[in-house]
């Protein structure tokens, strides 16, 4: 044997080993001078599968030993700031909470017209309970819990999860207190463990969403036994440790948690639902959403995440990327205060429906990436209808409105923004713009992130850009949340008796066609009377490489890692 | 010579009165902040727990973070903490801010440090050699470059630079943090990654660290070293100029003992310049360490300022604070070992 061929024997000998990568073995081998064709057969000779030798910048196998095709590598904007359901409600805690957290149950999927999956709201099927019986007045819904159902810490789900769960909340009053008060649940004594696998909630009135609400990814599961093992005197309910380990019986759990850097989430292999084809998913931050395109373009990653308008245009058509862009929930209004005059008055909200310009901000802000938003209900919730927001821009009508009104030579006003949002910068000088040409003056305002919303759910701008969601997919939710007096999501103190009567009605509804109606009706008002002028609803954009399949969008904005498939 | 100065000087006594004197600075610069940090607009319980929370539930989160008591109270419960070694928790990482700071100051001091060496080399190096050959070819280049560092603004460069050097040609790997994606950090000593598997012999860990660092500490150094640069040339230009190195030239002595002797002379400004450009940096290099999601300091103070985040603000301005006096204290020291005329 030649020295050449005992040096390619070695070295082949310790690529088998492990002692070196299949990268260096390929780079030893060039600078011996080997044609490529030559590396490939020594590659086969070694019992390697025969590639070409990876480019900088894509990947080997990773530290864990996992292979590429179990591996998902995200970039997003920011890493989570906690997994806790009673304090973490930004969006980038939805989606950690979506993997880690089951509830008791969840919806169908169905595939939409654009050929992307979405969850079929007609089509309620067991999670965590197998079964469930509710009462003909709808006010009482029992439980039938999965047996065998175990969490990442080797702990079974008993109906005492499903207290403890509830219970936490009410104590600490934090998130789950919100839904005590809007499901009509007294206190954790109207949740009655039956036996080891059955649990009853009892509602003071009749609930139209008695158990679609259970859905919710705020009222998931937690696991009782592995909370109380790390609660301390300090700290009684685990909020310290349940915020870095999300504790559920979901499909994933916390193994690193490295904020400002990135989360690594491990499958849990004794998963109810079968264990996860994808082993590990690296979430990692890369706040600059610049970069998550580069890097996205060039298959550094596998999913890129919160992409601007822009980029995800560019995109199209890019045989390198995988574009999902799944109609959704989220909702960009412009709202007026109608504690602020001339803004009480309903003829001057509907010269300000008339006079927005709906067109300009939906083809240069959103660039094709949103659609238009015709209603407080999503158009993928049932119950939807787009019929009664008919309004387009016309200058005129709005300028004849205002004259009605008796603001023939318009009037000062201010808008507000939030500077943390891409894209309300360019929709505020867009409307700035169309209010002047109706003779309205409005002088803009900036606030970053955190004193904006203070302001805005304080009641005190004059008008704003409010962006949020219905998380729960019912009409009635939304239609409630958004418009009725009594919650907090109506940040425009608008008081409209009849909606008020409508919606809390319609929740209380079990009728489902009386309900449709009544959702209709108060679609109708909102969009007449309501001080919302409604804009758009972009799409959630899920980038991906090719090869990546079975994404669903859930509520919430996030796709369940467990149901993906890589190639 | 040295040796004899610091016999015959006071100089521990010295470093001792200035050791003593951070605790009285730290405390009112604690005190200031907290205060600034408490009359910000951002109210911390409604960021927290969001819009939809019931108002029993923001009073008892009130009252548990003290926010209902008077500021002096809160101040109170706060140096008792911090006495303690208990920094408080950041709610936007859930990790104890003490937990943040240990992980990102590391990761920021690795970057910059590198970055202030090259610009160091780069910026004294040319600025020497301009001072020497004033109106030479290099010269003029070595001013546009100077007038264009100051101008140009990191993000930017940085941004050019991924734009060219990773997303064109692949020569550096993807701006995704100090690591690649797939590898663990090494075992911790210090924090930083490169030191750390230096130690530990991880030469995996070791190159992955060091690529990584290459874009934002060239980017970082490039822009840095304009101002080094500029300061270095003037300062040497003037010396240059002086009655001794004339006196120097006349009496023969050769070429390299004269710039030894005036490069000696140039270093006190530059020196407190790197000293101001080292503590700015500290905070200041956020844009970097957005743009390739670093995870540092700046970065933190950004978020958490953004969010109310007090605990983690304050903790960052504190370690941000101690930094800042200990740099000055040691270019303080170092200004007695370069200038024989200075004594304590």
């Amino acid at each position: 044997m030649s020295a050449h061929e005992s040096l390619i024997a070695e070295l082949g000998d310790r690529l088998r080993s492990g002692k070196i990568s299949r990268r260096a073995f390929v780079r030893r081998l060039t600078a011996l001078g080997l044609a490529t064709g030559a590396i490939a057969a020594a590659l086969d000779a070694h019992a390697v599968p025969a590639s070409a030798a990876p480019a900088p910048g894509a990947r080997a196998v990773t530290a864990s030993g996992q292979n590429e095709s179990t591996t998902l590598l995200i970039a997003t904007s920011e890493t989570p700031p906690g997994l806790d359901t009673e304090y973490d409600a930004s969006r980038s805690s939805h989606e950690g909470l979506g993997q880690t957290m089951d509830a008791l149950v969840n919806f169908g999927k169905k595939k939409g017209a654009d050929g992307l999956w979405y969850s079929d709201f007609s089509q309620l099927e067991g999670a965590l309970a197998e079964s469930w019986d509710v009462t003909p007045d709808q006010k009482t819904v029992t439980f039938h819990l999965r047996k065998g159902v175990m969490s990442h810490w080797g702990n079974e789900l008993t109906a005492n999860d499903v207290f403890y769960s509830w219970n936490r909340g009410y104590q600490l009053k934090s998130n789950r207190s919100f839904y005590y008060n809007f499901m009509k649940i007294k206190d954790p004594n109207s949740i009655k463990v039956l036996d080891k696998y059955t649990v009853r909630f009892e509602y003071e009135a009749p609930s139209s969403i008695a158990v679609v609400m259970h859905s919710n990814l705020y009222l998931t599961i937690n696991d009782a036994t592995a909370a109380k093992a790390h609660s301390t005197a300090a700290d009684p309910w685990a909020k310290n440790w349940i915020a870095t380990n999300a504790d559920g019986f979901g499909p994933y759990y916390v193994d690193t948690w490295q904020p400002g850097q990135q989360v690594i989430f491990r499958a849990h292999e004794g998963y109810w639902g079968g264990a996860p084809a994808i082993k590990e998913v690296i979430v990692r931050e890369e706040p600059n959403p610049a970069n998550r395109l580069a890097l996205i373009e060039t298959g550094a990653v596998d999913v890129a995440e919160w992409l601007l308008p822009q980029e995800l245009v560019q995109l199209k058509g890019n045989p390198n990327v995988q574009l999902a862009l799944f109609r959704s929930n989220f909702q960009s209004t412009y709202e007026m205060n109608t504690l602020k005059p001339p803004f009480d008055n309903p003829k001057v909200r509907e010269a300000f429906k008339y006079a927005f310009p709906y067109n300009d901000v939906l083809n240069t802000v959103f660039q094709g990436t949103a659609e238009r938003m015709r209603s407080l209900v999503p158009s993928v919730f049932p119950d939807n209808t787009e019929e009664y927001y008919t309004y387009e821009t016309d200058l005129a009508k709005a300028k004849q409105l205002l004259a009605e009104a008796g603001y023939p030579n318009g009037f000062k006003t201010e808008l507000t923004y939030n500077t943390e949002i891409d894209w309300d910068e360019s929709m505020a000088i867009l409307t700035q713009t169309n209010l002047k040409k109706i003779g309205v003056d409005a002088t803009l305002s900036k606030l970053p992130g955190g004193p904006f919303f203070n302001a805005e759910w304080g009641h005190q701008l004059t008008t704003c850009y409010f962006e949020d969601q219905p998380n729960v997919p019912a009409a009635e939710y939304a239609l409630w949340a958004f418009g009725n007096t009594e919650s907090r999501g109506d940040t425009t103190s608008w008081k409209n008796a009849q909606y008020d009567q409508l919606t809390t009605g319609a929740l209380a509804e079990i009728d489902p066609v009386k309900r449709k109606a009544m959702n209709y009706q108060a679609q109708q008002i909102v969009a007449q009377d309501g001080p919302y002028v409604f804009i758009a609803r972009p799409y959630y954009a899920w980038v991906m490489r090719p090869g990546i399949t079975g994404a669903r969008w859930y509520p919430a904005e996030y796709v369940r890692w467990n149901e993906i498939t890589k190639k | 010579m040295l040796w004899r100065r610091l016999r015959r000087s006071r100089l521990g006594l010295y470093v001792l009165r200035r050791c003593l004197a951070l605790i009285p600075q730290l405390l009112a610069i604690s005190m200031v902040t907290f205060v600034l940090e408490r009359l910000l607009p951002g109210d911390p319980v409604t960021l927290i727990l969001g819009p939809m929370a019931t108002p029993e539930a923001r009073a008892t989160l009130r009252a548990q973070m003290h926010l209902n008591r008077p500021l002096y109270i809160q101040y109170y419960y706060y140096l008792r903490d911090l006495l303690h070694g208990n920094l408080g928790r950041s709610w936007t990482t859930s990790n104890t801010v003490a937990q943040d700071l240990i992980t990102r100051f590391p990761a920021t001091f690795e970057l910059i440090t590198y970055s202030l060496l090259l610009a160091l080399i780069v910026g004294i190096g040319v600025g020497v050699v301009t001072a020497l050959r004033p109106a030479g070819w290099v010269d003029r280049l070595t001013r546009v470059y100077g007038l264009l560092a100051g101008a140009l603004p990191d993000f930017w460069l940085a941004l050019i630079f991924i734009f060219f050097l990773y997303y064109k040609v692949r020569l550096f790997p993807a701006p995704l943090g100090r690591l690649g994606p797939y590898l663990s950090p090494p075992h911790r000593i210090t924090g930083m990654y490169t030191v750390d598997s230096l130690l530990t012999g991880n030469w995996v860990d070791l190159r992955s660290a060091a690529a990584h660092l290459a874009l934002p500490v060239i980017t970082e150094a490039l822009v840095t070293a304009g101002a080094i640069m500029r300061m270095t040339r003037s300062t040497m230009l003037t010396i240059l100029d002086g009655d001794f190195i004339r006196h120097g030239r006349f009496s023969g002595l050769p070429e390299r003992v004269i710039v030894r002797y005036a490069i000696r002379n140039a270093l006190p400004p530059v020196v407190t310049l790197i000293a101001i450009i080292y503590a700015y940096l500290l905070g200041g290099a956020v844009l970097i360490e957005n743009i390739f999601g670093w995870g540092g300091l700046g970065q933190y103070a950004v978020q958490t300022l953004e969010q109310s985040d007090y605990a983690a603000l304050l903790g960052f301005v504190l370690v941000a604070a101690a930094f800042t006096l200990f740099l000055y204290l040691a270019v303080d020291l170092l200004y007695f070992a370069i200038d024989p005329r200075i004594s304590y």
